[in-house]
This record gives C-alpha cells, structure tokens and sequence, in this order.
C-alpha cells in the first residue's frame, strides 16, 4: 500500500481486531444499557494497555461496567476492594514459608490478574495506592528483591466516588496521569433507567455472562493497533494539543509528554475501534477530554473561580489549529 | 478576485506580451504595437474580470468575443453608426478577405497593411483569452501555454531573423513565471516527501532539455526559419533550385575557392533542366516523391575521360586548377565541359551526362557505390580539363531546335504573355534563328530595352502570376529571377533552355611570376555564385547566355561578336573605352582585377555555393543536442532509480483526493465560508450540512479526504468519487450563498479577517497589560 509520502507500510490486520472488540462491546451493552460511549471508552482503554479510571456517583454503574468487561473476556478477573486498612501486600501478595517444602513461596495477589478492579480506590491510604499505582506503570511487581512480571494484557480498572470526601485519601494529582482516561459514567436516560429496572431485578445478570473473547485474542489486539498509521500531520497535532495545555494561562501543570504518548496510544485504539487502520485529529479531539484532564493542575485563581480542567481542555481543543491533510 | 488569480492574470499577459518582440521580424514599422499590446490587455482584463465576477466559462467566451467584434470595429472599419449594420459585416469581410491577400502576396518584413493588422490584433485577442481561460480559470499550464507557444514560434519559423537565442529568455522566463505560479503552494504531504518524485524528475528534466535546446532549435533564432518568407530567399516564392539554394544562404561573404587558370570561366556545378513553376531541379522528382535519382546509365566515373553531354562541333581546351577553400558540396564546381579530372579525388566523383554535372560520390574499394556524398570540402584540389563550347555566331546561324528531347522545352503550363512578349522581342530584333533570338531575349534582359534593374533586396515573389510579374511589371530581381526568365520564355517559344548553376569567374590576382604565380588566380567567393541560362544548340551543344544585368559587371555576357566570351563586363567596359580613346592608352588605368567592387553587403542568395552555410549552424547546435542528451540519460538513470521507491504524486489517488479537499476548501473560503482553524474537515462539513448548505454527501467526501490525508487507502475509483463529490460540495456551497454575498465575498473575506486579527492583536496586548 501506498501513501501520499509514496512510502509503503504495513497494513494492520484489523478484521480479527474489530471481531474481537464488536464481540467484547456488544456483550457490555447488553448489560451496561444506555452508555455506548463509556464502553466504547473502556475498550479504548483496554486496547491502548491502558488503565481506566472511573470517577463518577454511587449507583451508577461503574462498577457493573467493569466486572461487565472483565466477564466478557474470558481472563483472570481480581477485584479488590480499596478499604482504609488495606495494606500493600494485600494487592502486590506475599511471600510466606510453606512448611512442606521449607522454602519460601510468593503468593501473588489480586494484581496478577488480568483485569484489576480496584472499587473505590481513594478509600485506600497513600501506600497501598502507591503499591498499585507502581505496578500498573512499571507492569511488575517487585517483592522481597524478586521481580515478578504481571499478566498480559493488564488494566486496572478502577472506581473512585467523588462524594464522599470523609475518610478517602484523593489520588495525588501526580499519580492521577498513570491512568490513561478518567471517564464519568453520568445518569442514565430516562428510558435507559426503565429497561435497568425491568431487566436487573432479578439475578446477577453478570454472572450469567459468557466470555466472549479471551486473553490472546486481546493480547493480539493490542499488538496489532501498534501498526495503526499516524501520519506526522496527526502527531504534531498531538504534541500542539498537550503543549497547548502546557502555555494555558489557567494551567499550573499542564500535560507532560507520557500525556502526549497517551494521547497517541489511544487514538490509535480509537481508530482501530471504529476500524480505520490510521488516526485523523477527530480521534484526537473526541479523546483529549478523557485523556487529558485529569493530568491538569489548575493555578489556584482558576480553581476559586470554578474553572475545571475540562473547560481548559475545551478551549485547548478549540484553539489549535486542526490539519486538514 | 484571489491574490493567487490576479498575480497569474497578470502573468498571463506578461507572457503573451512578450510574444510580440517575435514580431518584430514580421513587421518593417513598429505601428502594430499599439494595437496589438492593447488587445492583448483587453482580452486578459476583460477574461480576468469575468472570472472575478464568477461568469461561467461560455459566457465569459461569448462576451470576449464581442468585446472582440467591438474592438475591431473601432479600430480597423471605417467610422460608421453606433451598431454595426450589414455594410460593416461585408467590410468585415472585405478586410479578412484582404488579409489573406496581404499574408499571402506579402514578403517579410511587410509594411503594417490593415489586414494584417486585423489578423494579428484578432489573433492576439483570441490567444489572450485562450491563455487567461486555460491558465487562471482551468488551471491547465501545461496547456495554457500551448497557445502562446504556437503565437511565439510562428514568426520564427516563417521569417529568418537577428537575435539569437537570448532573444527567447524574455519569452521563456515569462512561460518559466506562468508554471512556477500555477503549481500548488505545496504538494499534498509534501513535507513527507524524502524524495523529488519520479514524475517531478521527469517533468523537470524535459523542461531543461526544452530549454536547453529550443532556442538552439529554433528556427528563427541563429538557424534559417523552416519557411522562409523573407526578402529574396523565398523558396515558396521564386527560387529556381531550391534543392540547391535553400542550403546557400550565406551567414557571411567569404572566399570558397582558389582558380588558378589561364583564361577565366564560370565554374558551374549543374545545369538545371526540369522546372515545377517555382524551382528548376536536376531532373524530374522521381516517382516516390523523393529528391532525383540520376539514371545510373547516364553516369561515369570521371577516372576515365568524360564523355560529352552533347556534342560540340567546335570547342577550345580549358585547365583548370581549383583549390577549395571553403565551401561544401556535393557537385564539383567545374567549367564546361569537362573532359578530364585531375587529382586524387578523382576517383570519388562521378560525371552525368544529364543536366552534365560532377558530383563526388560513395566510393566502396575504389569502385563508386551506392549515394551522392559531400566529397568538396575544404582542402580538396583538383584539375580539370575542359573543352568548352566555343561556336561562332555563323556556326549557329543555320542550327534550329530540331528534334531535341521534349523535357527540354517542357513548362508546367502555358506562358502565353510570356510568349507573346518574347515574340515581340524577337520581332523587333528582327530575330529569326535560335541563336538570334537568344541573344535579343538576353539583350531585352541586359540592355535598356527591358527596363530591368538587378537588385538582391527584392520581395519574394509569390502566387500563380509570379513569374509574369516579374517580367512585365516589377523587372526587379537577382540571377536567379533572369535566369529563369529566360529560361521560361525561351522555352516557351519552343527553344531548349535550362537553368545553369555554379559560380562567377571571382575576383583576378594576376600572374606574377616574381611572387611565385605562373598563371592568373581567381578568389570565388559567396558573392559570385550565380545562375545563367544555357541553351542547347544540337551539334554545338549548351552555349551559356547571361540575361542578368549584375550590378557588379563581373558576368561573361555572349555577343553575336563573341560568343564565348573570356571578358566580364566590367573588362569588356574598360577594353571599350580605350579603344575609343585610342590615343591615349592611360585615361583608364584600372585593372580589371583591381577596380572598386560596389559597396554591397547583402549576401547574394543564388545558387551555387550549396550546403556551405549549414555548417556553422551545425557546429552551433550540436553541443546542445550533447547536453540534452547528457541531461536525458542522467534523468533516465534517476528516474530508473527512483521508480522502486516512489511513486507519482501527480497521479496518486491520495493526492487527487487532497486536491479535491484544497480546492473545496479553498473555493468555500472564497465565498467566506472559512473552516476555522480548529475545525477538521468531517466537522466543518458536518457544520455547514446543518447550515443547510451542503448535501448529506459532503459526509461521504470528509471521510475520504480523511483517508487520503491521513494515511487510509485510496484507490482510483475512491478519488473518482471524491472529485465529483467535491464538486458537488462547491456547486452547493455557491448554490447556497446568495448573489449579493457572493460577489461580496472577496471584499467581505479579506476585510473580516483581517478584522479578526486586529481584534485577536488588541485583545493580546490588552491581556498582556492587565496582567
């Protein structure tokens, strides 16, 4: 194939991906009524090897989104629920002495799991968010001098509850950029709520779920995304995004460069989601309002006066100049 | 009207204007100008403004060519009523009527006559508007300039001309200027591109060679033109051996030969015995069209002795030592007839006895074969013996035509006034026999009687009565127009008469036994080529006659006292007057060989001197061909190179695809429908479809443009599509805008942009100060 640079390159083979992901979504959707956009988000995240958090209300439905993800692929699921006394062994594991062999034997915790879901994890005291926070960047853990590798593919997806500030430790601003997007869920539509009422009154309709993909077929997707085509227009449009973020004059600490990688790692998901085999600036545009807010610092005037990070991203948006070709 | 629109309009004009130094060589005043450069003007601003104003193309044509038919009213009809009525239509008529006459009839350069003026002003517009239309509207360069290239070359390839090829740059920048501002600002991703795409090498490598050589090629510039239309050299007009002729326009005077011998004579290269109307040759065409083809048994090699062409009841030996100094050929210049060659190169020559000329030849180990080849060339020495004709005038009293072959009186079609003058001359002279009547013929062309004048600045002559104008009203011209004069009329009163080619005897050194000459030396240059008659007198054969009354007295003329005579003119003269002085044997001191020859720069175009003159332009041209040559095989190499890696931009769907979005883009933003800077193109399209203003297709066409831009695949049928959508997009777009805001879109565009960068400064500023 050929490209108006006249070079070749390869084509990724995105008929097993798109297979894979339409699966995987129709799955959620039939339990998750009424948010197309967030699970399309969530596989975004999960294509891109990213880790998904999502800040919204109780009752919601973040945490049924995720345990829907995670039943649909058939992989190893852990879920930890974030409590103020939990401690760092209790995520990363343990090492202990078992007598029968009269050596010591690490037992992994639940982050060796495919899918992580960590609820409510500002519950958690600053140490044992670290424990995960680091082994979701470094996709190790490392306990008593022994690195351990994680499953692949991994994502933590995790939950926080923006309401409840009594008794939770908010994630540091600084650590916050470990996860790829910050997605609300939001209240359903009206009818949506109605066919919530009639269809989850009975049993746990997630544990009914069939996997319908698994681990490999994930794991394949992922690497196949990495030949999606960003053509060098697009990449400097994602550079102009986050550095225009960077020179805001509202931002204290704008969107670092593992910002502008995450920027490209999920548009190229994005674009193999919608099953384009290259990423043109609405992917860019329709995503830096997951992908970039929560990476932002605002300067204090700017917080006293109301602003959110989100606003800024909006006007960022708006303000660089989008390439046509 | 867009900045881009305006710069090439204006270069548009630049490039037909300068055309017209081309002209120049046309014309012998310079009144043409005006007209012309304010069509040229006219046409371009009237197209450009068109344009501005969206008319489409038709309408555009339809009003330019009335403003044409107003424009030519005023300036070329006589002044009549406000609207054009039938009267003025046939003066129309009448004057293009005319024109074809005035080109036709009329040598280069010509006076500036009403029809050619309308011709050229007309022409001039049409072009103009072509080019604006092909250039600004079509976007078509290549194309665009093919019209102004034909206006350019037409004067070069009709007339010869000075300026040589720095002549052409104003034109070619100004063509260079037209391509430079029609290509894109930017290929599609052309920051992607690592490397000049083959297509690119390709056109640029053409362009060099095209430049590189055109000038050179051109004729016109340093060459002769291919037609020439020019002042006495016109082989479409009256030039009796164009075969020969046509190579021997001489770029300057110079010496071609050394005679050394003891009596002067004409060195002649052929006699010329087939006449077409315009041009006498060696012999009919032959049958395929090509040029004549001697019959092979008419042919000998001159190492033996020559047989004679005719035979010659009386003939005096003539020796001959020729020493060529500068001049290529074919046919050996030698006097008649010859009976023996002398000299190593004898073997390469053969002797014909049709139309009685040497002519060097392909020699194949000693034994001639195959073609006629240029063997006199400079350095060649040769002797000839020759045993000229030499009867007295009561030896051809008694002869008639007889029986003489019928291609020797034959005319390709009847003279009758020629004849019936002919007859007159005779009857006045009294002339009864041939040979009489010969020589009142040359005396009617020599002496007072004819009324002749010899002049080699004289208008070609053209047109079916060509030849009888000369005779009987204009009674200008150079040898070649006497020579075949009489010819003709001898031939038309039933005489055997051909056209002779060759050379005067040249200019006399005197022997001078002190400075190592035994026997007198004759310098023939240029100027002493020459064209006679020869007539035929069977049993004595071809007797030379000379009805040119050459301004410079150097030709041989035959008298009833001497007809063969071994005195030019000017001798004959000098010897006449002091006879007649009798006693005093010093009133004319001047040596034949030493009188002032008259002041005459102008090249003599007869026959003669043959292919000499092609060799400077040969030389001139052939580094260039090198060059272009060179230039093509290193372009072939890189374009080979290049070819595995890269493909067309030019032809890429890709890059279609992105043309198609530039060009809706850009067309949008001419109506002030701008994207903003932010807006990609889906969300622009998306916009102006809730606008209203566009189709839902203009989806269709973003997701294209989106796959082009950004590294999708495209194929043909895909850019296919995009291209008609885009223009689907831009015909609704413009559907969309109402008349009024699209006429003011060009002042309302600017204006509020550059209104919205003052509020963006102002705002800048004023932020910058309050914090």
């Amino acid at each position: 194939m050929t490209t108006t640079d006249g070079t070749t390159r390869r084509r990724p083979d995105l008929a097993a991906v798109a297979a894979t992901l339409s699966a995987i979504e129709r799955n959620v959707t039939d339990i998750v009524r009424g948010k197309p956009d967030e699970i399309r988000l969530a596989l975004i995240t999960l294509l891109a090897e990213g880790h998904l958090l999502v800040e919204d209300v109780p009752g919601v439905g973040k945490t049924l989104l995720a345990r829907a993800l995670a039943r649909s692929i058939d992989c190893s699921v852990a879920r930890i629920q974030f409590t103020p006394d939990l401690l760092p062994s209790d995520i990363t594991g343990v090492t202990v002495y078992s007598p029968d062999t009269g050596d010591f034997e690490f037992r992994p915790g639940p982050v060796f799991a495919n899918l992580v879901l960590g609820d409510e994890i500002n519950r958690a005291g600053p140490k044992t968010q670290s424990a995960l926070l680091e082994s979701m960047e470094e996709r190790t853990v490392t306990i008593d001098g022994t690195t351990h590798e994680l499953a692949r593919p991994f994502m933590v997806i995790a939950t926080q509850n923006p309401i409840e500030l009594e008794g939770t430790y908010p994630l540091p601003e600084a650590q916050r950029d470990r996860f790829l997007m910050r997605i609300s869920i939001g209240y359903p539509h009206q009818d949506d709520e109605l066919a919530i009422l009639r269809t989850h009154g009975g049993e746990d309709r997630v544990r009914a779920m069939q996997p319908v993909a698994d681990a490999a077929a994930v794991a394949d997707a992922i690497v196949a995304i990495r030949d999606v085509h960003v053509s060098d227009a697009v990449a400097r449009y994602l550079v102009a995004l986050c550095r225009a973020t960077r020179a805001h004059g509202e931002v204290e600490l704008g969107a670092s460069p593992r910002a502008s990688l995450a920027m490209l790692r999920a548009c190229r998901a994005a674009a193999a989601v919608d099953g384009r085999d290259y990423v043109t600036p609405d992917d860019a545009k329709a995503l830096a309002p997951h992908v970039l807010p929560h990476r932002l610092i605002l300067r204090p005037e700017a917080q006293l006066a109301g602003h959110d990070p989100a606003h800024v991203v909006a006007d960022v948006v708006d303000g660089v100049p989008a390439p046509t070709e | 009207m867009n900045r881009r629109a305006a710069a090439l309009g204006a270069a548009t004009l630049l490039v037909v204007l300068t055309t017209m130094p081309a002209y120049d060589r046309v014309f012998s005043e310079a009144v043409w100008r005006g007209p012309v450069l304010l069509a040229a003007i006219l046409a371009v601003g009237a197209a450009a403004a068109l344009r501005a104003l969206r008319v489409p193309w038709w309408a555009s044509l339809l009003v330019s060519l009335v403003g044409l038919g107003v424009f030519s009213y005023l300036l070329h009809l006589p002044p009549g009523p406000a609207v054009p009525g039938g009267e003025q239509l046939a003066q129309a008529r009448e004057l293009f009527g005319r024109a074809l006459v005035e080109i036709r009839e009329t040598p280069s350069p010509a006076p500036v006559l009403s029809g050619m003026l309308f011709v050229l002003t007309a022409g001039y517009w049409v072009v103009a508007h072509l080019t604006h239309e092909l250039l600004v509207r079509w976007r078509r360069a290549g194309l665009g300039l093919v019209p102004v290239l034909v206006l350019w070359s037409v004067p070069l390839a009709i007339t010869s001309g000075q300026g040589g090829a720095a002549a052409a740059v104003p034109f070619l920048a100004s063509a260079c200027l037209v391509l430079l501002l029609s290509a894109p600002d930017a290929l599609p991703g052309a920051d992607r591109l690592s490397r000049v795409t083959s297509s690119g090498v390709v056109v640029g490598a053409l362009a060099v060679i095209a430049a590189v050589t055109l000038p050179g090629v051109l004729p016109g510039y340093g060459g002769d033109a291919w037609v020439d239309i020019g002042a006495g050299a016109d082989p479409r007009g009256y030039q009796p051996i164009v075969d020969i002729a046509d190579r021997l326009k001489l770029p300057q005077e110079r010496d071609v030969l050394r005679v050394r011998s003891e009596q002067r004579s004409y060195l002649r290269l052929a006699g010329l015995d087939s006449f077409d109307g315009f041009t006498w040759r060696l012999g009919p065409p032959s049958v395929d069209g090509g040029s004549y083809r001697p019959d092979p048994s008419s042919l000998y090699s001159a190492r033996d002795v020559l047989p004679p062409e005719a035979e010659a009841a009386s003939t005096v030996p003539v020796f001959v030592d020729v020493e060529v100094l500068d001049l290529e050929n074919i046919y050996v210049p030698a006097p008649y007839q010859p009976v023996q060659v002398l000299g190593p190169t004898r073997d390469e020559m053969v002797w014909s006895t049709e139309g009685g000329f040497l002519a060097t030849w392909d020699t194949v180990d000693g034994e001639l074969a195959g073609e006629a080849r240029v063997g006199i060339r400079e350095g060649v020495s040769y002797r000839v013996q020759a045993s000229r004709p030499s009867p007295t005038y009561q030896d051809l009293q008694p002869i008639g035509a007889g029986a003489v072959a019928p291609e020797l009186t034959a005319l390709p079609r009847d003279y009758d006034a020629l004849r019936e003058q002919a007859e007159q001359v005779y009857e006045a002279a009294g002339a009864q026999t041939m040979v009489d009547q010969a020589l009142a013929l040359q005396e009617w062309f020599i002496g007072d009687a004819g009324g002749f004048t010899y002049d080699l600045d004289v208008p070609a002559l053209r047109g079916d009565q060509a030849l009888e104008r000369f005779l009987l009203e204009d009674k200008v011209g150079y040898c070649e127009y006497f020579a075949t004069g009489m010819a003709v009329m001898l031939r038309a009163t039933g005489i055997p008469a051909r056209v002779a080619v060759g050379f005067l005897p040249g200019t006399l050194t005197p022997a001078d036994p002190e400075a190592g000459r035994d026997v007198d030396e004759y310098t023939v240059s240029t100027r002493d080529a020459h064209a006679w008659v020869e007539v035929l007198f069977p049993g004595y054969g071809w007797v030379s006659f000379e009805p040119t009354p050459r301004d410079d007295s150097t030709q041989m003329v035959p008298r009833a006292d001497d007809l063969t005579p071994v005195e030019n003119e000017l001798e004959r003269t000098a010897r006449e007057a002091r006879e007649n002085a009798g006693d005093d044997p010093d009133r004319n001191p001047v040596l034949p060989g030493e009188l002032p020859l008259p002041d005459e720069d102008l090249v003599p175009p007869q026959a003669g001197s043959s292919s000499a003159g092609t060799q400077p332009d040969q030389t001139r041209v052939w580094p260039l061909g090198l060059l272009a040559l060179g230039l093509a095989a290193v372009a072939v190499v890189v374009v080979r190179g290049q070819r595995a890696r890269v493909t067309s931009v030019g032809g890429n769907p890709a890059a279609r695809v992105l043309t198609a979005q530039r060009r809706l883009l850009a067309t949008a933003a001419s109506y002030g429908l701008i994207r903003r800077a932010s807006e990609t193109t889906p969300e622009v399209m998306a916009r102006w479809q809730r606008e209203g203003r566009l189709p839902p297709d203009g989806e269709r066409f973003a997701a294209v443009a989106q796959r082009a831009a950004f590294g999708g695949e495209v194929d043909r049928i895909d850019a296919d599509d995009a291209e008609a959508l885009a223009e689907q997009c831009i015909d609704a777009l413009r559907a969309s805008m109402d008349a009024r805001g699209r006429l003011l879109a060009p002042v309302r565009v600017p204006i509020s942009a550059s209104l919205a960068r003052t509020r963006h400064a102002v705002g800048a500023v004023r932020e910058r100060l309050g914090s």
